[in-house]
């Protein structure tokens, strides 16, 4: 109902609620936007533009869905454009990412967790966005499937593969990951005999 | 699922300090522009007006006759000259003409003409001689 009361401000007008809608989804869109495109500074100007659309656009926003939810669709309509303007998938290594603004949780102390977490987003960022943007919006952002369908204009069975099949490539990225770690030289072991 | 909470652990970042300042800034900065294209749009479509207008008078200033009307024009008419569309243009007497052409017999066929020949002799066994044509 804030929300609600909110949007009907800035739909008049009211530049203080639409501060207000900044301030609260700031770090969500800017992490959202992030995720997908693999750059911090191009995901701050994106999330910049998203709020500028969320302001003029304020009148085409119905209470009948979640304002986040209406939110990451602008949001993620913006990362897919940039997407395809690099015309490739986005692939930066951890280590060239400057993020001293950030606050967010370290990786785990753990190497190999940090290396499974590093493998498991290049795989992330090779998938293409119709597969990205679903798992990102589900497994990290907690939408429910059929709140992604709505941001995603798509049936939710579309979404449901989506997020299967983008689950499932990752999760061999994953095996082969951990197969690389098990076997590797330091940490090769006998296994009931068989190496 | 196994495996995925993983995703969770991956490090999240947060918007720079002064976001919403720069919001805010950007925010001014496009409504400013907003204002500046709608007046130059209402200039625009002011300026549009005379300049349509000019169109419309050039237009039906300038338009010739009706071509599928006949006029004639009589010895008695003389004096009244008045082109067909009832008014003289700008006071000026107009005198409808119509000239029946028969293109029949302005167009001559080519076969009709005799061809000429050209025949050159030679009339000296003179190399040094000059032919006068």
């Amino acid at each position: 109902m804030e929300e609600q009361e909110l949007m009907r401000r800035i739909q008049n007008g009211d530049e203080s609620a639409f501060e207000q809608i900044v301030t609260m989804y700031k770090n969500r869109i800017v992490n959202y936007i992030y995720r997908l495109t693999n750059d911090y500074e191009r995901a701050v100007d994106l999330s910049q533009e998203t709020f500028m659309r969320v302001y003029f656009k304020a009148d085409r926003w119905k209470p009948v869905a979640p304002l986040s939810s209406w939110i990451y669709t602008i949001a993620g309509n913006l990362a897919k454009t940039e997407l395809k303007r690099r015309q490739r998938h986005a692939h930066m290594p951890l280590d060239d990412v400057i993020n001293q603004v950030a606050g967010g949780v370290a990786l785990n102390d753990d190497p190999e967790t940090s290396t499974m977490i590093k493998r498991m987003r290049t795989a992330l960022s090779r998938l293409h966005p119709r597969y990205r943007i679903p798992i990102i919006l589900k497994d990290i952002e907690g939408f429910t499937q059929e709140e992604i369908a709505e941001m995603m204009k798509k049936p939710v069975g579309t979404i449901k593969a989506r997020i299967s099949r983008g689950r499932g490539y990752l999760k061999q990225e994953m095996e082969k990951a951990s197969l690389s770690i098990k076997y590797s030289p330091k940490s090769r072991e006998l296994e009931n005999g068989r190496i | 699922m196994e495996g995925f909470d993983m995703l969770t652990k991956w490090d999240t970042v947060e918007a720079p300090p002064g976001f919403e300042r720069r919001v805010l800034a950007e925010l001014a900065h496009r409504k400013q522009r907003r204002i500046r294209a709608r007046k130059m749009r209402l200039v625009f479509a002011g300026a549009g007006v005379p300049v349509a207008a000019l169109a419309f008078f050039l237009v039906t200033g300038l338009s010739r006759p009706n071509p599928g009307r006949r006029a004639s024009i009589r010895a008695d008419e003389s004096t009244q000259l008045v082109s067909p569309r009832g008014a003289g243009l700008r006071g000026v007497p107009v005198i409808p003409i119509t000239e029946a052409v028969s293109y029949n017999q302005e167009v001559q066929k080519r076969h009709r003409n005799p061809r000429t020949i050209y025949i050159l002799e030679q009339v000296s066994h003179n190399t040094d001689t000059e032919i006068m044509f």
